[in-house]
């Protein structure tokens, strides 16, 4: 099912001076229900663009963005209630945080909705779990903990809005593999356990490969390649002759490929490309 | 969008005025308003108007441009003119024009608004033709720092001042940027900042400007980090990559700016014309 769509996107900015620039251009994408979308490009490629485009911070300059099947600008005056329906984090979430504490700040989106204290008090409780913070937490500064502690609470701050739909934008930046892995598998128990959707943005593939169900590709302002992660990376070449690394997987399989071994450069996770290679194996001893 | 705002006005085109030292520059500016303020008669205030014009054309700004700098004044522009009509202190010569309750309007209450309004709109226009859209601001606080070198002597912290003025412009779109970033971020978290009373839009602020000062003090505290393993360590024997230095041009553009004194002295002398 369909939770979110762009019909012929296409957004430029500061339009009608000398600075004008198109940062999206003609976008069509269909973004599924309780699946993880990863959204990848180079720098400039205007994925940070369609992100605020699809919680309506920019509006389109033309085409239509559907969320729930309601043209999200058919009423402008109640664009604040998309932007809680489509929670963004932003990249580096952290320098957004202000409040005296972890607890307000995390409270700030709720109390934007008016909810009740009591209401809020449980979100802010939920959230910091799903994001794995401890509770004691909550009541420290935002400036006295750690700067991957803080990336995470912002996350939470948006989780609490508990968002049908939560896009973050290059969430691991500037994390170390580790932290990356916990803040991804984080966001896959979150994204299970409230059957919400998930529209992830990176530039790494490695990340992506393993973490998303589909995969939309965006090279200089347009949509390049999109499917499932299957499919997307069964163009491993494609994907190269625009600039994007494929998963360091299937670079070696294409290589081997390429040095007449027979495997299929499909495969991008780690696994799969160990399971390929030992066939390899397995069939070079029928030959011996 | 906070970006559109035209933040130093700099406009970077090629013209006579442009190529003036900024030394140069920051006393004609200083010479041109004292010049406006030379003029009494209405044959002194239209001349100088006419070389506010003559400063436009010559500089290539676009009229637009200039025009557009002077629309936040316009309310400033009105009230004086009001208060200065009203505010006339008769004397026996005085038209009276209009008399009703304790309202009295004098022919010349109205002409010294006229002439108010034309200084504002010369010194506005002149100052800003000289000087900020003509020079870069950089080349400005160049030219600032090697005039006031002298007060060095003084153990004034000139050269100090002037690594302060550059700093703060080369941030200024950096922050205006970062204040787009943040305004997004916290409108995403449901901030509302064009919607109730007073109060509700001041509260709607804070959260942009903690966020704002704490990276511009984390901004700051790297920056002068950088410098320091650059071993700056202040003016002293610090040398220019660029010397300003005076060239002909630059004393026949003073001679010229300074002789409309002498040309309001005259004109105030033998056109006499209206003057209150
Ligand atoms: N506020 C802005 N004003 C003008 N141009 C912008 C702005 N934000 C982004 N751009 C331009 O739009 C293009 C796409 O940017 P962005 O969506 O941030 O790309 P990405 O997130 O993929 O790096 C870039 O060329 C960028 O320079
Ligand atoms: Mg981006």
């Amino acid at each position: 099912m369909t939770i979110a769509e762009f019909k012929n996107v296409s957004y430029v900015y500061s339009k009608d001076t000398p600075f004008e620039k198109a940062a999206v251009n003609d976008v069509n994408i269909q973004f599924e229900q309780g699946k993880i979308t990863g959204i990848i490009g180079h720098t400039g490629s205007g994925k940070s663009t369609l992100s605020q485009l699809l919680n309506g911070l920019l509006k389109v300059s033309s085409g239509e963005v559907y969320v729930n099947d309601k043209n999200i600008w058919s009423e402008p005056k109640k664009i604040r209630e998309v932007r809680f329906k489509v929670g963004l984090v932003f990249q580096y979430p952290e320098y957004q945080l202000f409040d005296e504490t972890i607890r307000k700040d995390i409270s700030f989106g709720p109390k934007n909705m008016g909810l009740s204290a009591e209401e809020i008090n449980e979100r802010v409780i939920e959230s910091i779990k799903f994001v794995g913070l401890p509770e004691d937490v909550l009541d420290m500064s935002p400036f006295d903990i750690s700067g991957g502690q803080k990336r995470r609470a912002a996350i939470a701050g948006i989780m609490a809005m508990r968002p049908e739909i939560l896009v973050l934008d290059e969430p691991a930046a500037g994390l170390d593999p580790s932290g990356k892995r916990e803040i991804f598998e984080r966001l896959r128990k979150y994204k299970d356990d409230t059957k919400s959707t998930l529209i992830i943005i990176s530039h790494s593939m490695e990340d992506m490969a393993e973490f998303c169900d589909n995969i939309v590709v965006m090279s200089d302002s347009r949509v390049f390649l999109s499917g499932s992660v299957e499919e997307v990376f069964s163009h491993s070449s494609e994907l190269t002759s625009v600039g994007l690394m494929v998963p360091q997987a299937t670079q070696i399989l294409m290589e081997l490929k390429e040095m007449g071994y027979d495997v299929d450069t499909g495969a991008y996770t780690s696994t799969d490309a160990v399971s390929q290679i030992m066939k390899l194996f397995e069939g070079g001893d029928d030959h011996a | 969008m906070l970006k559109d705002i035209t933040l130093g006005q700099y406009f970077p085109i090629d013209s006579p005025i442009h190529k003036i030292d900024p030394r140069m520059k920051l006393i004609t500016a200083i010479v041109y308003i004292v010049s406006v303020f030379f003029a009494r008669s209405a044959v002194a205030y239209g001349f100088m108007l006419l070389t506010a014009i003559l400063l436009v054309i010559v500089s290539r700004i676009p009229i637009k441009t200039i025009l557009k700098s002077l629309k936040p004044l316009i309310f400033i522009v009105v009230i004086t003119g009001i208060i200065n009509i009203f505010w006339y202190q008769p004397k026996d010569s005085s038209t009276l024009l209009v008399s009703f309750w304790i309202i009295n309007i004098y022919l010349e209450g109205i002409i010294s608004a006229v002439y108010m309004l034309t200084r504002i709109a010369c010194i506005i226009i002149g100052t800003s033709v000289i000087l900020t859209y003509t020079t870069s601001p950089i080349a400005l606080t160049d030219g600032l720092e090697q005039m006031l070198a002298p007060l060095g002597k003084l153990h004034l912290p000139v050269h100090e001042f002037s690594m302060m003025m550059t700093i703060a412009m080369r941030f200024i779109p950096t922050i205006v940027e970062e204040t787009d970033k943040i305004m997004a971020a916290q409108k995403a978290r449901g901030s509302d900042f064009s919607t109730g009373n007073i109060i509700r839009r001041i509260k709607a602020i804070i959260p942009i400007l903690i966020p704002l000062f704490v990276s511009s003090f984390r901004r700051a505290d790297e920056l002068a980090i950088a410098m320091e393993c650059r071993c700056y360590r202040g003016g002293e024997g610090r040398t220019k990559m660029t010397k300003l230095k005076f060239k002909y041009y630059d004393f026949l553009w003073l001679v010229l700016v300074a002789s409309l004194i002498a040309v309001m002295i005259v004109i105030n002398t033998y056109l006499p014309f209206y003057i209150v």
